[in-house]
């Protein structure tokens, strides 16, 4: 038996992963970014949408709230700077963003010795521990949350972004450069790896 | 990321408190700082923009001046391949014992050697350039008269179909394969166009060559297939593939061939690009949970997870079970470990795939007790059988692979059909393997600008046709294998005439700069 593939959405679905952005958003953006590459003042309707998106991903991961407006306007000086490298991917400009993003962010910790911090919501820690089908409760919780902090790189960037920043796989493999079948088995492996923690 | 903190449900700043840290002008005005003015790099391109112009304006004015000389230095390679021409007695006459003519071209080896080669062309460019293109016309229209049969074959769309060609190449295609160039069905009859050339003389026909971005092949056989219907083409449906069969068990047999599509460059010569996993069917993405078994379609797998054929068959070989988890969103009551049987809720859920109505797995987070697993077709095909016994599931992921210095290597199973993915140019080809004891084979080349010329191989069965690169005035073949019989092919048009020519060697370790003999093309039949 072969089942066909309709896949539709659900009426009154609520999407989790991924930015809600349209194709004909996408295209606008790229406008605008041909127009920003001739006069960078054009790119001021893109600051001003992503600003905050862009804060706010810094802005969890620094304890400075001031160091974090400094590094998102680095982010963007940088984004202005570099825009005749951009690569239309069919995927909105945040994600090129938040991988400017990203470095800034490394860099600036690197260079004034500062700790990575690791913010994390309650909430969205059960919707992990639904993912890795383990029980709520104390225990798990906090064994949860120290298996996090353990986590190093990449890895940490990778349950950070999937599971806090609710990125969809195609946006964190264009932020981190790898392949999306590559993230999605490196993700899988992570979180068998993470239960099997718990559970000991 | 030594230094690490770990806060929990940390207070986000609003809105306000955000938008008021923004200054959009504090970021331009840092762009435009005057230690380095953005549009440096403008100015610097465009004074290189009229730098060129005025180059070429300058060359173009000279070349339409009367008098023109056109001077061609050989490269360096070329002049260490001339000056190390050596030519015994001995070797001339076996030479011409078996009909190959070497010239021991003194004046061309002195020239080669003092690096100059001059040509003086007067001021006749237009005559001169109406006169190419109608001898390239004729070349092309030659190789269009010469080309191989075409065989016709009208098919129903709505049923499965075999076709046999004459000369054995047999393809198995699937009901509703073929799409029109906007990737709508199309309904009724599709005529289908094949064409088969597991000669050389009928690839010579077709102006084909065996290289792969300048890799050597050995073919198993070429074919060029394309459908229509009411005059439009049509292509292959994503993810879906036609079952060809070569003619040639001894190809059959070896699955180091594998499907070469070609494209044509816009001189018209065959570049051939390898499709890795085309002895292998798509794997097929099943449930194998408890008592229960179906199927997902490969457009599903394909659509959602962004798997190509390669990552599909990869996954479906990964020892460790990749179970991608397939969830239902927040209407229904996430389903953990602690809530109830693991049954519960499959006949809804396949309802809804059946009806299409399970939202995209990137949109949503959900969870099910129950897992896909994608195993090869060979695989599926002996778990139905022991499904049937209601036997508890193993290890399902033996595919077609072997373990090789601690990694996977993919192969295909003997006899296993080339699996097509696309209408056109199709060759069953492999690398050629590693040669051993190589020389270069140096041609002189004809006055005449459009001639071609080719070297094959016979391989026995698996010819190998190779074109080469320009060398000063030589076409030059590099690395061909000594002792093997080779042939050179050299074709021409002029003045209304095609020339043709053909010389066989076998290939010595001494170098020789062959000639060719040229002749007025007779008409094949």
């Amino acid at each position: 038996m072969v089942v066909t593939n309709q896949i539709t959405k659900m009426p009154g679905m609520q999407i989790s992963y991924g930015q809600k952005v349209s194709q004909k958003d996408m295209l606008e953006e790229f406008a605008i970014i041909n127009r920003a590459k001739q006069d960078p003042a054009q790119f001021k309707p893109l600051y001003e949408k992503y600003y905050e998106s862009i804060y706010r991903f810094i802005y969890n991961r620094i304890e400075d709230e001031d160091q974090a407006h400094d590094i998102t306007a680095d982010v963007f000086f940088k984004a202005i700077t570099k825009l005749s490298t951009y690569k239309y991917q069919q995927l909105p400009f945040s994600s090129w963003l938040y991988r400017i993003a990203r470095n800034e962010l490394i860099d600036s910790l690197r260079k004034n010795k500062r700790s990575w911090v690791v913010s994390i919501n309650s909430v969205k820690l059960n919707n992990m521990m639904d993912e890795i089908e383990v029980d709520h409760n104390e225990k798990h919780h906090s064994r949860l949350v120290g298996l996090i902090a353990g986590l190093e790189g990449d890895d940490l960037f990778l349950i950070e972004m999937r599971f806090f920043d609710k990125k969809s796989f195609k946006e964190i493999s264009e932020i981190l450069s790898v392949t999306e079948a590559g993230i999605k088995m490196r993700l899988y492996r992570l979180l068998e790896k993470m239960k099997t923690q718990l559970l000991s | 990321m030594e230094n690490k903190k770990i806060i929990i449900d940390r207070i986000e700043p609003n809105s306000a408190a955000i938008r008021s840290g923004m200054d959009f002008n504090k970021v331009i005005d840092r762009v435009a700082m005057p230690g380095k003015p953005w549009y440096t790099t403008k100015k610097i391109f465009l004074a290189g923009v009229a730098v060129v112009v005025i180059a070429v304006i300058m060359v173009v004015v000279s070349l339409l001046s009367e008098k023109t000389v056109v001077v061609t230095r050989p490269t360096k390679q070329t002049n260490e391949a001339l000056k190390a021409l050596s030519i015994n007695k001995n070797q001339e006459a076996v030479a011409k014992k078996n009909n190959n003519e070497v010239k021991k071209d003194i004046g061309l080896a002195a020239a080669g050697a003092a690096g100059l080669t001059a040509f003086t062309r007067s001021n006749t460019a237009g005559n001169s350039a109406m006169r190419n293109n109608a001898d390239q016309l004729l070349l092309k229209e030659y190789y269009e008269k010469q080309s191989v049969k075409t065989q016709l074959f009208s098919i129903d769309q709505s049923r499965d179909t075999i076709i046999t060609g004459e000369q054995g190449t047999r393809l198995a295609i699937k009901a509703n394969c073929f799409v029109d160039r906007d990737n709508k069905a199309v309904q009724g009859i599709v005529n289908i166009k094949l064409k088969e050339c597991y000669s050389i003389d009928d690839m010579l026909k077709e102006n084909l060559s065996t290289l792969a971005n300048d890799k050597v092949l050995e073919s198993g056989g070429m074919i060029y297939l394309a459908a229509e219907s009411a005059g439009k083409e049509l292509q292959l449906k994503k993810y879906t593939e036609i079952e060809m069969s070569n003619p040639s068990s001894e190809i059959m047999q070896d699955t180091s061939m594998i499907v070469f599509y070609g494209e044509k460059d816009r001189m018209g010569e065959m570049n051939w690009v390898a499709d890795n996993y085309s002895r292998m069917a798509y794997p097929v993405a099943t449930l194998i949970e408890g008592k229960y078994h179906d199927t997902l379609s490969i457009e599903y797998f394909a659509k959602e997870f962004r798997f190509n054929k390669a990552d599909m068959i990869k996954v479906a070989t990964d020892s460790v079970v990749m179970d991608w988890k397939v969830s239902f969103n927040e209407m229904r009551k996430p389903i953990g470990s602690s809530v109830g049987k693991k049954e519960e809720g499959f006949p809804e859920f396949m309802q809804l795939f059946k009806e299409g109505n399970v939202p995209s797995i990137a949109a949503a987070s959900w969870s099910t007790p129950f897992r896909f697993r994608v195993i090869d077709k060979e695989s599926y095909d002996e778990y139905l059988e022991r499904y049937k016994e209601y036997l508890k599931l193993e290890d399902l992921s033996k595919g077609n692979y072997t373990m090789k210095d601690g990694k996977r290597v993919f192969y295909a199973r003997p006899n296993a059909p080339f699996f097509i993915g696309k209408v056109g140019w199709i060759n069953c080809d492999k690398y050629k393997g590693p040669m051993v004891t190589v020389n270069n084979i140096a041609v002189k080349m004809n006055s005449e600008k459009n001639e071609k010329v080719k070297l094959v191989f016979k391989n026995g069965n698996r010819p190998s046709i190779i074109k080469p690169r320009k060398e000063g005035e030589l076409w030059l073949f590099p690395n061909i294998p000594i002792k093997e019989e080779v042939t050179i092919i050299g074709t021409y048009s002029k003045n209304g005439k095609i020339y043709t020519s053909r010389k066989v060697f076998k290939v010595d370790r001494m170098e020789f700069i062959h000639e060719l003999e040229y002749s007025v093309a007779k008409e094949r039949t």
